[in-house]
C-alpha cells in the first residue's frame, strides 16, 4: 500500500537536508550509540570489573556507627548535607558523600566508602576501575577537556539526529508501510544498503525518537530560557525547585543540639508510612540539631513514574508533605524530568528492557553504516569524476574504520582493566589511554583496508579474538573463574559466560559467513556501466551523457 | 539516487537558511511556548513540558524552513512569529 508523498521539490530538498545532516553527524551519532549501549550494562558489569566490588554485606551492619564513625574522622558538613547511599549488590558498601573543609580553607566533595563488616572506610573504591566509566563518559564526549562542551556537542548531534529522523520519514513516507518488512539481501549493494537502512530506521523508530529527544535535553536545555524569563519572572532555579522541593527549607546553622530520631529509626518511620518505597539514598541535613531533616529517594525502578523524594523531620520523625514528591501519587510537572532521564538510561523494566535496547542501539548503528554506505555506493557512478569517487572511497572507509574498531577498543579497554594491576598508583590514566591509543591505532591500520568487508571483517576476528579472551584474563587475574564464581557471585559467571558466547557467535560470522570483496576502491578504467536493464556497455572514462 | 541538484539552491542561500533553520526555529519555538505557558494552560505544566516539546517543535520549524522556497520568505515569517510571540508572553 502506498501513502501520498510530498511534490517534487520538497522531496528533493528533504532528501538532500536528509543527505547532508546524516553525513555530518554519522560517525559521532555511531560513537554516542555504541558507546551508550555498552554503557547500559554499566552496573551489570560492575562486579565484574572491581574485584573490590566483590563482597557481602554484613545483615547487622550499624549506620550510626559507621556515620559517627565517618563523621568523627572527617568532620562533614551537615549543614549543607550529607548524602547516605545503602549498600547494594553492585555497590555493596555503604557510601558518604559530603563537602569537608581541607587545612587551607578550601573544601572538597568527600566520597567515603565503608566496609559493612570491618567498618573499614576508603575513599577510592569506585576510583580504582575504569572502564565502563569511560565508555559510559565517551557516549557524550565527556573527555573533551572544556566543560560541558562535549555534553551540548553530543546533545547538538542528537538533535540533528531528530532532523535527520523527521526528513528521514518524510522522504519515505510513500514506502514507510512497505519498508516495514522489506528484508531484501539480493540484488544491487546500493539496494540492499537502502533496504537495511530504511528497515531498521523503520523498526527502530519510535526508539530513535525517544532517545534524540531525551538526548537533546541533557546538553540543550538552555532553550526553555524563554519561558523562564517571560512566565516565571526570570527564575532560573525553578526546574531544581521542582525536583528538589527540600532545597527550599531554611535550616539554622547555629541551631541547639537535641534527642533526634537517628537514621535507622527515620528509616523505620518511613517503612511505616510508605511501606512499598524501596530505599536506596538519603540526604541528611543538621544531623542531630533540633531542625534535622531527611529526605530519602524512593528509587523503585519497576515502572517509570515510581520515584519521589520524602522530606521527614527528624526530631518528631513527621512527613513535611509540602517538602516531598509522593512517589505514589505526584502531580505531572513532578514526572516531566523523571520520564526522560529514565528513559534515557533505561531505568525501567529491569535487565529485559536493557537487552532490549542494546539491540535497538545495534540496530540504530547498523542503519548508520548502511547511510554511509548509499551515499558512496549512490555516488559511485559516471556522474562524477574519479577524483570524486575516490574522495567518497576514502571517507566512507574512515568513517567505517572509526565505528568498526569501536568493537575491538572495547574488548580492549575490558583487558586492559583486567591486566594492569590493581595496586598500581595510575592505572585508571594507564587504561584510558590505552583503550584511546587503541582505537587510533586500528583506525589507522583500518584506512590501509581498501575494502569495507576486509575491515569488516578483520575487526570482527580481532574483536571477538580479545573477547574470548576476557573470561580468561578474569580467571588468571582474579581466580574467579565461571564455575568458582558460579555459588558465590554469579552475576560474575554470566558476564564472563555471556563474553564467550558474544566471542564464538562473532567469530563464527566473521569466519564462516562474510564474502570478503578485493577492493572497493574506484579503480581508474573502471569504464563498464552497468545500465538499469542489466547490460554492460563500453564508456570512455570521463564522458558523460 | 542523489537529490536532483535542480530543486537545489544556492550555497549561500542554502547557509542563510541554515542560519534561519536552526535560530530563526529556536526563537519562534522558545517564544511560542511562553506564549502558550502565559494566557492558554497551567504554567508550570507548560514549563515542565517544554523540556521535551522544544525539540520536537523547533525541528518542525527547522524542516519546514527547507519546504519554503525562498530563504528571506523564512527570515521574514520567523522573525514576525518570534516578534508575535513575545508579545503575547510578554503582555
Amino acid at each position: 500500500m502506498k501513502l501520498k508523498g510530498p511534490g517534487k521539490q520538497t522531496f528533493n530538498v528533504l532528501f538532500h537536508t536528509h543527505t547532508v545532516s546524516g553525513i555530518v553527524i554519522s560517525f559521532a551519532l555511531f560513537v554516542i550509540f555504541y558507546a551508550g549501549a555498552w554503557a547500559l550494562f554499566r552496573y551489570d558489569l560492575a562486579t565484574w570489573e572491581n574485584p573490590y566490588l566483590r563482597q557481602k554485606i554484613n545483615p547487622d551492619f550499624s549506620y550510626e556507627k559507621a556515620i559517627t564513625l565517618v563523621d568523627s574522622i572527617y568532620d562533614l558538613d551537615w549543614y549543607r548535607g550529607v548524602s547516605l547511599e545503602l549498600p547494594k549488590k553492585s555497590m555493596p558498601y555503604f557510601r558518604m558523600v559530603s563537602q569537608v573543609s581541607e587545612t587551607d580553607s578550601t573544601s572538597r566533595t568527600l566520597r567515603a566508602y565503608v566496609e559493612t563488616f570491618s567498618y573499614e572506610i576508603s575513599e577510592d573504591v569506585k576510583l580504582k576501575t575504569t572502564a565502563s566509566e569511560t565508555i559510559y563518559h565517551l557516549h557524550y564526549f565527556d573527555q573533551i577537556p572544556v566543560p560541558r562542551l562535549g555534553r551540548t556537542l553530543s546533545s547538538a548531534v542528537a538533535l540533528f539526529f531528530l532532523f535527520a529522523i523527521v526528513t528521514g520519514v518524510i522522504i519515505h513516507w510513500k514506502n514507510l508501510l512497505t519498508k516495514f518488512y522489506a528484508f531484501v539481501t539480493e540484488g544491487k549493494w546500493k539496494m540492499i544498503w537502502t533496504n537495511m537502512h530504511t528497515v531498521f530506521g523503520v523498526i527502530g523508530l519510535p526508539f530513535q525518537v525517544m532517545y534524540a529527544v531525551t538526548g537533546a535535553f541533557f546538553g540543550l536545555l538552555f532553550a526553555i530560557a524563554p519561558s523562564l524569563l517571560l512566565v516565571h519572572d526570570g527564575d532560573t532555579g525553578l526546574i531544581n525547585k521542582v525536583r528538589f522541593p527540600e532545597q527550599q527549607l531554611q535550616l539554622n546553622p547555629e541551631a541547639a543540639y537535641s534527642d533526634n530520631l537517628t537514621f535507622t529509626e527515620s528509616l523505620m518511620r518511613l517503612k511505616e508510612e510508605y511501606p512499598d518505597i524501596e530505599m536506596q539514598y538519603a540526604t541528611i541535613k543538621n544531623y542531630q540539631k533540633e531542625d534535622a531533616i531527611i529526605t530519602f529517594r524512593a528509587q523503585e525502578d519497576k515502572n517509570l513514574g515510581t520515584r519521589g523524594r520524602i522530606t521527614m523531620r527528624m526530631k518528631d520523625g513527621r512527613v513535611l508533605k509540602e517538602y516531598s514528591v509522593d512517589p505514589t501519587n505526584k502531580p505531572y510537572h513532578n514526572h516531566v524530568q523523571d520520564w526522560i532521564r529514565r528513559l534515557h538510561y533505561a531505568e525501567f523494566g529491569g535487565f529485559l528492557i536493557r537487552l532490549l535496547f542494546f539491540l535497538l542501539a545495534m540496530f540504530t548503528c547498523l542503519m548508520i553504516i548502511a547511510g554511509v554506505l548509499i551515499w558512496r555506493y549512490a555516488r559511485d557512478n559516471k556522474r562524477y569524476t574519479y577524483e570524486q569517487r575516490l574522495f567518497h572511497h576514502r571517507v566512507t572507509k574512515i568513517y567505517l574504520a572509526i565505528c568498526f574498531s569501536m568493537f575491538p577498543a572495547v574488548a580492549i579497554i575490558y583487558l586492559a582493566e583486567k591486566l594492569v594491576p590493581l595496586v598500581l598508583e595510575n592505572r585508571v590514566a594507564i587504561i584510558n589511554q590505552t583503550f584511546f591509543f587503541a582505537w587510533l591505532f586500528l583506525t589507522v591500520v583500518g584506512c590501509f583496508w581498501n575494502s569495507y568487508t576486509r575491515q569488516n571483517k578483520n575487526y570482527l576476528i580481532l574483536g571477538s579474538t580479545l573477547v574470548l579472551c576476557l573470561p580468561l584474563a578474569n580467571g588468571l587475574s582474579t581466580g574467579l573463574w565461571p564455575w568458582v564464581a558460579w555459588s558465590n557471585f554469579p552475576e560474575i559467571a554470566i558476564v564472563d559466560i555471556s563474553w564467550l558466547f558474544m566471542g564464538v557467535i562473532t567469530l563464527f560470522v566473521a569466519i564462516k559467513l562474510l564474502k570478503v570483496k578485493a577492493t572497493d576502491k574506484p579503480s581508474k578504467d573502471d569504464r563498464f556501466q552497468v545500465r538499469s536493464n542489466g547490460k554492460a556497455m563500453l564508456q570512455a572514462p570521463g564522458i558523460s551523457i | 539516487m542523489p537529490a536532483n541538484p535542480k530543486y537545489l539552491s544556492n550555497p549561500w542561500k542554502r547557509f542563510s537558511k541554515l542560519m534561519a533553520a536552526i535560530f530563526g526555529g529556536l526563537f519562534v519555538t522558545g517564544f511560542l511556548h511562553a506564549a502558550i505557558g502565559k494566557h492558554v494552560a497551567d504554567p508550570l505544566d507548560v514549563t515542565m513540558s517544554t523540556q521535551y516539546t522544544l525539540f520536537f517543535v523547533w525541528i518542525g520549524f527547522m524542516v519546514l524552513a527547507y519546504v519554503i522556497k525562498k530563504a528571506w520568505h523564512v527570515w521574514a515569517l520567523y522573525v514576525g512569529l518570534s516578534l508575535l510571540f513575545f508579545l503575547i508572553a510578554y503582555l
